[in-house]
């Protein structure tokens, strides 16, 4: 073979993938992410690049664990300083953190001003909230514990009111009800929002949020009866001070328990206010879980960045004389890659509709209204479970995808990876979430069957449309695909997502029939339920993607390849599992012909994305900065940025590297090739 | 709510095994390997001053490479004593649950010297390399090609003038990258590099070039050589980077047993070899990666199974202690058909590399290699499934611990990183399904043509007993099965379940097969196909030597060797029955003749699996007991022997670094004055 062919440079093979674009990226960065988000971005990376002293990563990847705290508790100060001058918001800073692609240790302390508002009196709020807002104190949301997570009702610190002295006393009894996995706790916060097992007068009354002041203001040593820490090193997350927490019997005053659902009064007696909701407290695990689905659009568009302009840059194998293919040309490549990116644009694009309902929702909750909560509780359980099971699998692939190098620090996606993998666990493992939406699509499904009142809402409606108790829409109208070839089908997103929606309509059904029909246990259901919440979040995100595209004009450019992207994840939903296609009932027409056809489209939908996949991301608009990643950079400059990276090793340095170098080998390297030999060295 | 210690709690699983763990471990591992075991772990417990593992999750990379060299060197120092052979170091390699910078020499350096050596090489390179007087490492993966092998641009030219070879990187993309012992260990590197003889290119050989001065350890001239910084995981190994520029050899370093090269620049082949031995050394370090990866998965579902029998979540009666996680369906799910996979793939793995020295015996006795294909085209499918299965499996275990598995202590975070590049290295798993499918579709196409199939090994065996009938264009009907298909026949007969897997196989072959050959679709086109035949083909494979191994069952006759069969069998139930449902699209797909796509007997057997799984569950626990992990390996505060959970978790995190007297209290002292202060002055709470 010849050796001589000389592959185009990196960067240039980037630039041709460009000159591809069939949309403008411009237009399409704005529409996909928005037009706020797009300004808040260009705001923040300005900040940053100003500043590069204090806000350049590179260096990051050689950091220990403590240096990468402090370099980031330097960036919080920084933020801090420029949201007192005005230059940035409060609710700003944590996408400054996104930008800079870890988080700030005070990112818990921020959320605490919105939960004690949820939980606490307008005083409460007030007293305990407002210096938060400003920074001037420093909180922690402290619920789980080391022996309880999931099941916040069976924590065991319990708050025991003293009517003596009219305070509540703090205590952890066990060594499980150490608090743990507490953020901005280790060493961060002065005082703790801390749930606790309300007794009074003898009696249990359950789980109650408490504020607990933890460290001095004066010198932030523990006050008497902390003990409190970090809980150590994590698979991620390295800038969080992660912390345990124990009470030896802390006393803090009445006013301390946040009452906005429970009053306590001077001795001891116990009220429920009658004007408020408990449903309430649901609108705040919506809101938690509605920040994570927005973030996952963005970390997924991330991973799916370096790998698509890595695979497009690397060539391995092809026909003599010919240059090397670039890996992004095999199917199996693309096969794994481009829904991804699909993924990714179908997350941040239902987004906004999502994101418009949600505040809709919270209107509604405002005006004590609950009317929608329960359908936006069930997507939210069901978006943040698909959202961040697509983006932290998604990532990995992406990893995987950019072979032997996607393993070194530098591919920018192995922190990032480990970072992003909590996602899965808190706020809800997402196991036990898919319960939540499962029960309530079943529990509404059989309200319907058996006449009685169920919610109409976008996941309802689908269900009772294919229960098909409507005699007046005809079979072909209800099986919209039942006339159409698999490529007619391919290209339709109304009949896809009535394909998704027949489908989940069968899951919940099968389940209706095990529960209400043969009496299976809610617990024997939980594997049912995690194949409907997954339907669920399939034929919702698509519908809500959907609805996005439709804001644009028809003539607009953008759309053919917004609508092409919407097919290939609806598509991928659908044949994830063929199986459930298969099971259908005959008279739904799902053929098995038709399902190989959808295959094949499938792969078809695949490879017509292939010639656009660069200028997908480009629009994406990730900046270096956050990707942090010598494969992934906007010009292509991969393997030098790559050697000079490597070249930056501890190891390698002059000085210092040759210092250690040295050391390992007088103790160790000399030692195992020299011990034992007789004078005659080994010269080779 | 009242509870229960999680010593108690483990104790009490115990009491369910229905059969002698200890016994189980010796049937499972086999003896020999329960042996080197043992004497790996009382050595380091005897030495736990240099080799205790404990801390290592507070250590930094430099650290980290500072405590594992000392052990290399201990090590070593060892084996030049005779004290210990290279598969003791193996075995210490896998307690202390992590390689270091002398991995490479021991696993890649020395057998390429063995296989590509003459023997006069021999006795220059591996003799000294034997006694460490060189420490090796293998250079082959450069930054610009991994998977294409001849693609490398490294040159290595002969120069007749001084009877030498110059070894040259032309380019950036050149620089060798990855490569494990070079980064800080390693004297000598075998480089793969374009051959160069009178300006003819012969491809791509081994040879030994000198990296660093055995006397100072410094870069010979001419060489660039350094770590190639921080990765995912495997920071105890320097994997490195080396530039050459221009640096001459001697011709003797050329490894010459396929290739001669004389003073003059003749190139000749020896007769006597076969150019398919290249092949036997794939062969073998793949076989290698599917030997360990139960090992590896053992350690996860130790963990995870211990942990979620004691933690737990959630109870219906206030008066009881709340229940076990492991006892939701879910998480059971989720759970025991790893723990299946795992004494599958350890079972397996005795009859596999049994045949494959079959195949190895045959090469060098008979020069046959009859055996090699075939044992090829298993060792990649089974090289990606493990592998795949295994850090997969791992990742589910991690996540089954909920928030704690997210701790470093929990033990699964290295170990997943650590094991990761088991899916890259050695053959991308997504381009090894490419070889193992191409030699299967070979097969069936044979079988289509109806050329008889004259070999008898496992892949033969599927497509003599599923025959095509070639007018019918389908495999041919006649009694496809020897029982009536139900649920209840096919979970409670293993042979019919490893028909229908082998029926699997053979169907999707002959369908990918007619694509390719009468409808003419690329290869290209046909890679996703390729990918799941390549599954299907494995879990077939793995579920056959499984079974095998189940048969020797009756020749293990030690006392109460009888009670063993049951839970294994329900093992093998749980994985076989699991393939069948991973996709039941796959099911569905199958002829109707089957008797076995049809939605009746597919709901049918997923109830049927998940009331194994529920039966499995009872002996989870004496069922990792079983595997024989020890506490050294483990790492773990979650997956600890005797079930003291929460205290070891509790005193590892009291001393990390933040926390520590004096070290801790600087640091957080630092932090309140430089960046927390300056903020919050003047709080009034
Ligand atoms: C990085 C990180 C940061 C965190 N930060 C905070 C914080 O700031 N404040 C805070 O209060 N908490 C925090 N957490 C804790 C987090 O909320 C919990 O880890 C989470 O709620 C899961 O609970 P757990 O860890 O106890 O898991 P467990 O509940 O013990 O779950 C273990 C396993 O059991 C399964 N399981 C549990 N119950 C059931 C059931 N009923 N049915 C079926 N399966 C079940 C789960 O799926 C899981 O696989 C953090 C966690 C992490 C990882
Ligand atoms: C920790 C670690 C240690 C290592 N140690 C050593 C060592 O000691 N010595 C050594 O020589 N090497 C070593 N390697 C290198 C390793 O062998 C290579 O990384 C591996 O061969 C993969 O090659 P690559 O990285 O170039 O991936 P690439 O070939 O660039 O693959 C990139 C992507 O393209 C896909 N792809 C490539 N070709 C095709 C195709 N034809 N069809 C479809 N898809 C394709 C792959 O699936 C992958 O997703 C090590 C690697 C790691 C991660």
């Amino acid at each position: 073979m010849t050796l001589n062919v000389k592959t185009p440079h990196s960067s240039e093979t980037l630039e041709n993938e460009r000159t591809k674009a069939t949309f403008s990226i411009e237009e399409m960065d704005r529409f996909i992410n928005g037009d706020e988000f797009v300004a808040l971005r260009e705001k923040l990376l300005a900040i940053m690049r100003s500043e590069p002293d204090i806000f350049d990563q590179k260096s990051n990847y050689f950091m220990a664990r403590t240096e990468k705290m402090e370099k980031a508790l330097k960036q919080e100060k920084r933020a801090i300083e420029l949201f007192r001058e005005g230059r940035l918001k409060f609710e700003e800073i944590p996408m400054l953190f996104n930008m800079l692609d870890w988080h700030s240790p005070y990112h818990f302390a921020r959320g605490i001003p919105g939960a004690i508002e949820v939980q606490g009196t307008k005083e409460q709020a007030e007293v305990f909230a407002k210096p938060v807002r400003n920074l001037r104190a420093l909180g922690c949301y402290a619920q789980t514990e080391m022996g309880h997570g999931s099941n916040v009702q069976g924590i065991e610190t319990t708050a025991t009111f003293i009517e003596e002295t009219d305070e509540f006393e703090i205590n952890s009894p066990t060594l499980t009800s150490t608090k743990w996995w507490i953020g901005s706790l280790g060493v961060v916060a002065n005082f703790a929002f801390v749930m606790a097992q309300l007794i009074i007068k003898g009696k249990r009354l359950g789980a109650f949020p408490i504020i607990v002041p933890i460290r001095s203001t004066e010198d932030h040593q523990p006050l008497p009866g902390i003990t409190v820490g970090d809980i150590g090193p994590k698979m991620g997350f390295p800038t969080m001070d992660n912390g345990f927490l124990r009470f030896d019997k802390v006393r803090v005053p009445r006013f301390n328990l946040l009452q906005r659902f429970i009053n306590v009064s001077r001795n001891g007696t116990v009220t429920v206010p009658s004007d408020v909701n408990p449903k309430i407290v649901y609108s705040a695990l919506v809101s938690a879980r509605a920040h994570l689905i927005n973030d996952m659009g963005i970390q997924l568009a991330k991973g799916v960045t370096v790998a698509t302009r890595y695979t497009a840059i690397r060539r391995q194998f092809g026909e003599p004389g010919k240059f090397e293919s670039p890996v992004l040309d095999y199917d199996i490549v693309q096969y794994r890659l481009i829904p991804l990116i699909a993924k990714a644009y179908t997350t941040i694009g239902m987004n906004h509709e999502f994101d418009r309902k949600y505040k809709l929702t919270m209107e509604d909750v405002k005006r004590d209204d609950f009317t929608t909560l329960q359908e936006m509780h069930a997507i939210t359980c069901s978006l943040k479970k698909w959202t961040s099971d697509t983006t932290v699998y998604g990532i990995d692939t992406c990893r995987h995808l950019c072979g032997g190098h996607g393993y070194s620090i530098f591919s920018g996606l192995n922190e990032f990876f480990s970072s992003t993998y909590q996602n899965i666990i808190w706020e809800g493992d997402n196991f036990v979430l898919a319960k939540q939406t499962a029960s309530y699509l079943v529990k509404s499904a059989f309200a319907i069957s058996r006449k009685e009142k169920a919610d109409s809402n976008d996941s309802i409606n689908i269900v009772r449309k294919f229960m098909n108790i409507d005699p007046r829409i005809a079979l072909e109208k209800l099986y919209s695909w039942s006339e159409m070839s698999a490529e007619q089908i391919a290209n339709n997103e109304s009949v896809l997502l009535d394909m998704l929606g027949i489908r989940l309509w069968h899951l919940v059904h099968k389940l209706v029939v095990k529960v209400y029909r043969d009496g299976q246990k809610w617990d024997e259901s939980s594997v049912a339920s995690q194949g409907i919440a997954t339907a669920h979040s399939e034929y919702i995100v698509c519908l809500y993607f959907g609805r996005h595209i439709n804001q644009l004009p028809q003539n607009s450019n953008l759309r053919p390849i917004l609508l092409q992207l919407l097919r290939v994840t609806a598509i991928s939903g659908l044949l994830r599992n063929t199986g459930d296609l298969f099971m259908l009932p005959k008279k739904a027409k799902i053929t098995e012909n038709l399902i190989t056809g959808l295959e094949t489209e499938y792969m078809k939908a695949i490879k017509s994305v292939r010639g656009q996949a660069v200028p997908l991301v480009d629009a994406l608009r990730i900046p270096d900065e956050k990707l942090n990643s010598s494969l992934g950079k906007y010009d292509g400059n991969v393997y030098e940025d790559y050697m000079k990276r490597a070249l930056d090793e501890p190891l390698n340095r002059k000085g210092s590297g040759e210092e250690i170098r040295k050391r390992f080998y007088k103790n160790y390297i000399e030692r195992t090739l020299k011990d034992g030999l007789d004078q005659k060295s080994s010269k080779l | 709510m009242d509870s229960v210690s999680t010593q108690v709690t483990l104790a009490k699983e115990r009491d369910n095994a229905t059969f002698d763990p200890n016994l189980m471990d010796l049937f499972i591992n086999g003896e020999a390997w329960v042996n080197t075991r043992g004497k790996a772990i009382d050595f380091v417990r005897q030495e736990s001053e240099t080799f205790d593992m404990s801390d290592i999750y507070f250590l930094s990379r430099e650290g980290e490479l500072n405590k594992i060299l000392k052990q290399e060197k201990r090590v070593a120092e060892l084996i030049k004593q005779g004290k210990l052979g290279n598969e003791d170091a193996l075995a210490i390699t896998y307690i202390q649950d992590a390689s270091g910078p002398y991995r490479l020499h021991r696993s890649m350096f020395m057998p390429t010297l063995e296989r590509q050596a003459t023997e006069e090489q021999k006795k220059v390179f591996l003799e000294k390399a034997r006694n460490y007087e060189i420490i090796g490492c293998y250079a082959q993966t450069e930054m610009g090609h991994g998977s294409n092998v001849r693609g490398l641009e490294t040159t290595a030219t002969y120069i007749q003038e001084t009877d030498e070879f110059e070894v040259d990187s032309p380019t950036l993309t050149s620089t060798k990258w990855w490569i494990g012992g070079l980064g800080v260990a390693a004297t000598h590197a075998c480089v793969m590099a374009q051959l160069i003889i009178k300006n003819k290119n012969y491809g791509v050989y081994p040879i030994v070039v000198p990296i660093r001065s055995t006397v100072d350890h410094k870069p010979l001239p001419g060489v660039s050589v350094g770590d190639h910084g921080p990765k995912m995981g495997f920071n105890t190994v320097d994997n490195g980077f080396v530039n050459f520029d221009k640096v001459r050899v001697p011709r003797f370093n050329l490894l010459q047993r396929y290739i001669t090269v004389d003073n003059q620049g003749n190139v000749t082949i020896p007769s006597d070899v076969d150019p398919r031995v290249t092949y036997s050394t794939m062969v073998f370090v793949r076989s290698g990666i599917v030997n360990n990866m139960g090992k590896e998965l053992s350690k996860a579902v130790t963990i995870a199974v211990r942990y979620t029998s004691v933690r737990r979540q959630f109870g219906d009666d206030p008066n009881k202690p709340e229940n076990p996680v492991l006892d939701y369906p879910i998480v059971q799910y989720r759970l025991i058909p790893l723990v299946a996979k795992t004494y599958m793939m350890l079972g397996m793995s005795h009859e596999f590399y049994a045949n494959y020295e079959r195949c190895r015996m045959a090469i060098e006795k008979n020069n046959d290699f009859s055996l090699l294909k075939e044992m090829h085209a298993v060792s990649c499918g089974l090289k990606k499934w493990c592998s795949d299965t295994t850090i997969y499996g791992v990742d589910t275990c991690r996540h089954v611990c909920g928030g704690h598995g997210f701790s470093l202590f929990s033990g699964l975070n290295t170990a997943f990183a650590n094991l990761y590049p088991n899916i890259i290295w050695e053959g991308d798993n997504f381009v090894l399904a490419q070889q193992t499918a191409r030699y299967i579709l070979k097969v069936a196409e044979n079988s289509m043509n109806s050329s008889p199939i004259e070999s008898d090994d496992p892949t033969s065996q599927i497509f003599k007993k599923f025959k095509y009938d070639l007018p019918k264009r389908k495999i041919s009907n006649n009694k496809l099965w020897n029982s009536e298909i139900t649920p209840q026949t096919v979970v409670s007969n293993e042979q019919l379940l490893l028909n229908i897997l082998a029926y699997k196989v053979a169907h999707q072959a002959y369908t990918l097969a007619t694509k390719i050959n009468v409808d003419k679709q690329s290869w290209n086109d046909s890679l996703v196909a390729v990918q799941i035949l390549s599954t299907v083909y494995s879990e077939y494979m793995l579920c056959h030597y499984f079974y095998k191994h189940l048969g020797k069952l009756s020749q293990f006759n030690k006392p109460g060797s009888d009670k063993l069969a049951s839970p294994l069998s329900t093992l093998m139930k749980i994985g076989a029955l699991g393939f069948l449902l991973r996709n039941t699209g796959e099911l569905y797909d199958l002829p109707e003749e089957t008797g076995i796509s049809n939605h009746k007997i597919i709901d049918g057997l997923e109830t049927e699996y998940l009331n194994l799984i529920k039966s499995a569950r009872k002996i989870a626990v004496p069922l990792v007991d079983a595997l024989g992990i020890p506490d050294e390996k483990l790492n773990s505060s979650l997956g600890r022997y005797d079930g003291n959970v929460y205290e070891d978790y509790m005193t590892r995190a009291l001393s990390e670094p933040l926390n520590r007297e004096k070290m801790g209290d600087e640091l957080r002292e630092q932090i309140f004055k430089r960046y927390i202060e300056p903020v919050t002055k003047h709080a009034k709470l």
